[in-house]
């Protein structure tokens, strides 16, 4: 145990020479190279980069899906994975949204967002059906409460996996491409519920993302991936000031800022 | 508002609805048999007209003992497939716990599964005696292996992002058990069931073939030795409305514990 009680080391999350392969032998592959990097406190961090570029590998590492090969994650100072076993106490501060909103289909959407406190079994009865309804109200989703998930929109089925995350009052929040599969005018929508979501909770948030607009629009930095074997290729602060508005990704430096990564990214395509 | 669809439609429409078209399929197959059996001049002992058979199939609903027997093969039916669907969906979930457990009993499973079971029945006898004993255990024995494969199918059908979900929640073993897998295993496993009920009649019935004082296949095989073959026909149909009783009362199942969305 480290006795320093502030520093770098409290970060939300550390990853100190993180790296990931497949495989053994000869037929070893490399999915991630030794990477490093610091999450501050309240900081929404975009994972941008093509496919097979080791984003969502680190991702489901840092979620304690998936083990390391080598390196550490520290979580507020605590190593995640320990002797090959992942610190479950630690999960509990981490909350995950995937592509797929994995909604139990035979469930309602309230009935959903109640899992996760349900298997650790201390809500109220009487509490349930209101909590659930404040989660939903947090992503604009309270009136599709009663509803299954097969009856109602990919934008809105994304919703509620966000409110089932938020359920447990997590510290950070991971999401893979949670808007990935969605039609551009709804993931507009949620990028700006997701943004007025962190503006007022100041949760930790990660968001894996191929989208270069995407990840400029939300994160505060931006770390860019590149692929063949996947590593950091650098980090970039977004400067914009928040609130961000809508029309913010029609003004010039926006555009810019887009473009600078676009031409990075071809750069890295063709190195690789 | 759609304009009204001229009489022509309207017919055609109705022919297709499976409510008219499969009674006139079945009309249409009665009046063929009829035909054939009338045009060949087949015996009555190979092959009775359609009529006497329902004379006889409306005789034995008449006979008190044909419903003894009745109640006999559809008991036995029953307690074997509720033996096969207790011990079925138990193993399933066993062999779903572990792939190295699945390896293992692999070679056993499919050798039970190739083996003619019913080949088995004079040994129950010998066992258990003439009475429900091996009509039971035959009807338990056919139906376990689609139902222990369907319930471990539905298991191992649970998408992995749903399983990376539940990591995220630091659910328990037990916990994913019950509230991931056999929820969502469960239309698999009535589907195991839908195939396993009339599986559990067919063992019954060639139970009572082999073994049989009492119940619809010792009737049948006694009408067969005696040449009434009109009477052999007639529970056959009868047997055949049992099947469809018990398949309907799964399909009720399927409704009552397989809830709308999944």
């Amino acid at each position: 145990m480290r006795l320093t009680m502030a520093g770098p080391n409290q970060a939300p999350i550390v990853l100190d020479g993180v790296a990931k392969t497949f495989g053994a032998g000869e037929a070893t592959a490399s999915a991630l190279l030794p990477s490093s990097l610091t999450i501050r406190e309240g900081e929404f961090v975009a994972f941008l980069g093509p496919s097979g570029c080791g984003k969502t590998t680190l991702l489901r590492m840092i979620a304690g899906l998936l083990e390391l090969t080598s390196g550490r994650i520290l979580m507020s100072g605590q190593p995640l994975w320990e002797g090959g076993r992942c610190r479950k106490e630690l999960l509990h501060r981490l909350g995950l949204v995937f592509q797929d909103a994995c909604l139990f289909p035979w469930l309602t959407i309230e009935q959903n967002v109640l899992v996760p406190l349900s298997l650790r079994g201390h809500l109220p009865r009487r509490e349930r059906a209101p909590f659930a309804r404040a989660m939903l109200a947090l992503v604009g989703a309270a009136d599709i409460a009663a509803r299954l998930p097969n009856e109602i929109s990919g934008g809105m089925r994304q919703r509620a996996a966000i409110a089932r995350a938020l359920s447990y009052d997590p510290d950070i929040l991971l999401m893979d491409e949670p808007f990935g599969a969605l039609d551009a005018i709804s993931r507009e929508a949620l990028n700006m519920e997701l943004q007025t979501l962190w503006l007022r909770s100041r949760k930790t948030m990660v968001l894996v993302t191929h989208s270069i607009a995407e990840a400029v629009f939300l994160a505060d930095r931006i770390v860019l991936f590149t692929p063949g074997p996947g590593r950091i290729d650098r980090v970039v602060e977004v400067p914009f000031p928040r609130p961000r508005a809508r029309d913010l990704v029609f003004t010039q430096p926006f555009q810019d800022t887009v473009r600078g990564l676009h031409e990075r990214l071809s750069a890295l395509m063709e190195q690789a | 508002m759609t304009t009204a669809p001229d009489r022509k439609t309207t017919l055609w429409t109705a022919l297709r609805s499976p409510w008219v078209a499969t009674p006139c399929l079945l009309a249409l197959a009665f009046l063929g048999w009829d035909a054939v059996v009338a045009a060949r001049n087949i015996s009555p002992f190979i092959l009775p007209a359609p009529r006497p058979v329902l004379g006889e199939w409306i005789g034995l609903l008449r006979d008190a003992r044909a419903w003894g027997h009745t109640g006999m093969t559809a008991a036995a039916t029953v307690a074997g497939f509720l033996l096969a669907a207790l011990f079925g969906v138990a193993a399933g979930i066993l062999l779903s716990l572990s792939a190295t457990l699945e390896r293992i009993s692999k070679p056993f499973v499919v050798a039970f599964q190739v083996f003619p079971k019913v080949a088995l029945i004079p040994l129950f006898v010998v066992w258990m005696g003439f009475g429900l004993g091996p009509k039971v255990l035959t009807a338990a024995i056919l139906p376990f292996y689609p139902i222990m494969m369907n319930t471990l199918l539905g298991i191992r059908s649970v998408p992995d992002g749903f399983h990376d979900i539940m990591s995220s929640f630091d659910a328990t073993r037990l916990q994913r058990l019950r509230r991931l897998e056999i929820p969502y295993a469960l239309p698999f496993i009535v589907t195991g069931f839908e195939v396993g009920i009339v599986l559990a009649l067919v063992g019954t019935v060639v139970a009572e073939f082999v073994s049989g004082s009492s119940g619809l296949g010792y009737l049948l095989v006694s009408r067969i030795n005696s040449f009434e073959t009109a009477q052999m026909f007639a529970i056959v149909l009868h047997l055949c409305l049992l099947g469809l009783t018990l398949y309907a009362g799964v399909a009720l199942l399927r409704r009552l514990i397989v809830p709308r969305g999944a």
